[in-house]
């Protein structure tokens, strides 16, 4: 600690763990987005992903509440945020918004695989005819008349799902923007800028994830898909930057109390991961490159490359994003008068070999719903759902 | 559309169990093993309301210290309550248990130590020159009416003060810095015969 | 497609109308599982009589009130976890302002720390008591995801610790920095609960019984004063009728009833 903090301000109140949060609930949000883009509006150039975003967004979506969890001082009175929410608090409406949003985004996985999970039934034996039994509900009715009942009920859930998502993520946004006593994070353009740095980010991993996937499966990439992938990145990434700037010119020229204090967190204390990572490396930089990416003269193979080095700095950067309203709000005193230091521990309940193994885990359990429903094969017909 | 007919089935279920969740039979169950409280603010405000009482008031002292109480009322200490000096005194009105006094001159320093952060009114020396190295209770009784160290002679035949303390005498006739310029009329204000 | 777009839209637009409805629900009726929320209105008819004062042109920075404190409410001994604690300011004459806090200065403030300030040209320095400010629209209580933390009808803020489920949220919310959190492995607790918040309660158990908070009986100098605003002859009373008070971070709205005497420019 240097200058003055209050005393009760010497602990760091919420850790790494609060930071991957945020962080993981935007890539849901950004993941769900790309799929609800080609079902509720039609882009069917993202066809070779709208599956496979759906399946991201509920990997990620099934360890959301793992780090809050973790980070209770009491986890085992979690349940009481069904039983007991206070409605005045954006917090309690996690249990609910995330739980909505769980079987929403089941419903339309089942809806959308449902043609295949039929097919697997119908051609596997033992346990897995078992299993693939049940997902399909022990019906296996996929007629065309049926398969379009399908479509269209999809299609609903995902015109819903993208308030929820957008609710998902933007509450949290709430939480940390209608906190008057921080003057880092009070500000209305919060949850806007939660909800469009999700969307970045999970574009971002979708490119990342799409092509890593096809390296590993030794397909084509859609280039057509990754162009209209980098096209909405970097529209929704302006979009991004811009509010991001806005925020501080707005404080830069209101010129409060806080600003002094502000202005030396920015230039000083978050000097690297702020200026440095979220803005430089993780937005700047990252423009440039999917802007040079859709150069016509580049070989694809090279944008492509390109797109996919700007997409890995984005999610650096989303990272650094959610690291500077976090613990950068708790890097400063509220008596604006000191900074505190806050040095994540490698081990324990809130260290960064917990934090590294809630990020691993979507990722396996992605992989262990791609071995059972792969987003990219199609059992059966010619059209995908 | 057999199986959208299952899954809202199945959907019902899940909602019907968490209502069940939220009944009052089932919270009772998790209030009862923990996982759930469901006290309400009344009953919370009561139970912080019958925390046991720590801190022992002067006024419990007198019972017993009764001579040492009418002491201290009148003295320069009568705004100091006895447990900040003596300790936290509860134990020893419940079970009698001792209490030492810490009577270095660091602890009653806490308070009488020079600092420029204190109010200017407020009595207080510069320890490292005034008294030596010797106990503060040497010479200031905690429970005397004045603060002043006690005069250890007769006064008569001695007045003026002035005529033995002179600025710059040696010790027993010594007179602090911060005295020089006052009057022998005030000299009584703060000390008294022992 | 079977449905048109004006179908598919309006259909769309009901489901997610009736989403947002089932989410608002609660806000519309009463949280009759916590059997809070709703209490606040009968508080704010009864009036919130009692109030606090520092007098900070009284303070002798000797941390009596702080070490009373831990002791009476059982408070853990770490100096990131305290209910009350007492902040020194030093004002040069060119205007800059120094404050420190050393160990909430439960021990006084003539340790090291005074090093720093030999050779500055100090125009102004006081002590600053600091408490939670019981405040009369608190942001810690509208944040709590669980209602744990309520108010009294004396207005007095309390946790439920059998409820609190540790998240934080309210330690954020406070402005004053007044809240901590009972460590998990701590040795003592106000209530034997730890992962939990805590804060000052202005001695519940004492004030509900007629007695001062162990603050203001601990201190020497009478530079806390708690009362009823309803007995015209308190101390208190007194000072709210004679003296110039002000409140802290008067701005955010959040009507602290803690009133401070002599508070200076830069007093956060």
């Amino acid at each position: 600690m240097s200058g003055f903090a209050y005393p009760n301000e010497l602990e760091t109140q919420w850790s790494l763990l609060i930071v991957l949060y945020p962080y993981i609930t935007g890539l849901v949000a950004g993941a769900f987005m790309v799929s609800a883009l080609y079902h509720v509006f039609g882009i069917a150039k993202f066809r070779p992903i709208a599956r496979f975003s759906l399946v991201t967004a509920l990997a990620f979506l099934l360890v959301a509440p793992l780090p809050l969890l973790l980070h209770l001082g009491r986890p085992e009175r979690a349940l009481e945020m069904f039983l007991r929410p206070n409605p005045t608090s954006a917090m309690s409406g996690f249990g609910f918004i995330w739980s909505f949003y769980l079987l929403l985004v089941i419903a339309e996985v089942w809806l959308v695989f449902r043609r295949d999970i039929v097919a697997y039934a119908l051609a596997s034996h033992g346990p897995k005819k078992l299993l693939y039994s049940v997902l399909a509900l022990g019906v296996f009715d996929v007629s065309e008349h049926t398969l379009h009942t399908d479509e269209k009920v999809a299609k609903v859930l995902a015109f819903v799902g993208i308030p929820s998502a957008s609710l998902l993520h933007g509450y949290v946004g709430f939480i940390f923007g209608a906190v008057k006593a921080n003057p880092w994070w009070s500000t209305p353009l919060m949850p806007l800028i939660f909800l469009l740095s999700a969307i970045v980010s999970g574009m971002a991993l979708l490119l990342v994830l799409y092509v890593v996937v096809s390296k590993l499966r030794r397909t084509p990439i859609d280039k057509e898909c990754v162009s209209t992938l980098v096209k909405w990145l970097t529209g929704f990434l302006v979009i991004d930057i811009t509010l991001e700037s806005l925020e501080v010119l707005f404080m830069l020229y209101e010129s409060e109390e806080s600003w002094e204090m502000i202005s030396q967190l920015i230039t000083y204390k978050l000097r690297y991961t702020f200026l440095g990572l979220q803005l430089g490396l993780g937005s700047l930089v990252p423009l440039l490159l999917l802007g040079s990416s859709g150069l016509s003269w580049l070989k694809e193979r090279w944008s492509t490359s390109i797109a996919f080095l700007a997409a890995t700095l984005i999610l650096v950067g989303v990272f650094a994003m959610r690291w500077n309203v976090v613990i950068g709000g708790q890097s400063f005193s509220k008596s604006l008068r000191g900074f505190l230091t806050y040095d994540p521990p490698l081990l324990g309940r809130e260290g960064i070999l917990m934090a590294g193994g809630i990020l691993v885990l979507p990722l396996v359990i992605f992989a262990v719903l791609v071995y059972f429903i792969p987003p990219w094969l199609q059992a059966g017909a010619t059209k995908e759902a | 559309m057999r199986h959208f007919i299952r899954a809202a089935a199945l959907l019902g279920m899940l909602v019907l169990a968490f209502a069940l969740f939220r009944s009052p039979p089932s919270t009772n169950l998790l209030a009862k093993s923990g996982l759930f409280q469901a006290n309400s603010a009344g009953a919370n405000a009561l139970k912080w309301a019958s925390m046991p009482v720590g801190l022992v008031r002067p006024s419990e002292c007198q019972s017993c210290h009764v001579k040492e109480f009418q002491a201290w009322e009148k003295s320069a200490h009568s705004t100091v309550s006895c447990a900040s000096c003596h300790g936290p005194t509860r134990e020893h009105v419940e079970s009698g248990a001792e209490l030492v006094v810490d009577a270095s001159r660091d602890f009653c320093g806490l308070c009488h130590a020079q600092q420029v952060s204190r109010p200017r009114d407020f009595p207080q020396v510069d320890l490292t020159q005034h008294g030596g190295q010797a106990q503060c209770v040497t010479c200031h009784d905690p429970r005397a009416p004045k603060f002043g160290p006690r005069i250890p002679h007769v006064l008569e035949g001695r007045y003026p003060c002035s005529g033995c303390h002179i600025p710059g005498a040696k010790e027993p006739y010594e007179l602090p810095d911060s005295h020089i310029g006052r009057t022998s009329d005030i000299c009584s204000k703060c000390h008294e015969t022992e | 497609m079977g449905l048109t777009r004006r179908q598919f839209i309006l259909g769309g637009a009901a489901v997610a109308g009736a989403v947002v409805a089932t989410r608002a629900l609660p806000l519309f009726t009463p949280a009759r599982v916590a059997g809070k929320g709703l209490a606040q209105a009968d508080q704010k008819e009864a009036g919130h009589p009692w109030a606090f004062v520092c007098d900070t042109t009284k303070c002798i920075g000797c941390g009596r009130c702080v070490v009373a404190c831990k002791a009476e409410n059982r408070v853990p001994p770490e100096p990131h976890t305290t209910r009350t604690w007492v902040e020194r300011y030093v004002i040069s004459q060119n205007g800059e302002t120094f404050v420190d806090s050393p160990n909430s200065g439960m021990n006084g403030f003539s340790g090291p720390a005074n090093a720093k300030y030999e050779g500055l040209e100090i125009k102004k320095t006081f002590f600053v008591p600091k408490l939670c400010n019981q405040c009369d629209n608190p942001p810690c209580v509208r944040v709590c995801p669980v209602a744990a933390t309520y108010m009294t009808k004396e207005g007095v803020i309390l946790v439920d610790q059998d409820s609190c489920v540790g998240c934080r949220y309210c330690i954020q919310a406070c402005p004053y920095g007044a809240r901590y959190m009972v460590p998990p492995h701590a040795e003592v607790s106000p209530t034997g609960q730890t992962g939990v918040a805590d804060k000052c309660t202005w001695c519940y158990h004492r004030t509900s019984r007629g007695m001062a908070p162990a603050c203001v009986e601990a201190c020497p100098v009478g530079a806390r004063m708690f009362g009823d605003l309803r007995d015209p002859s308190g101390a208190v009373s007194q000072v709210m009728k004679d003296q110039r008070v002000y409140i802290l971070k008067e701005a955010l709205g959040t009507r602290p009833k803690v009133y401070y005497i002599g508070l200076e420019e830069g007093v956060r």
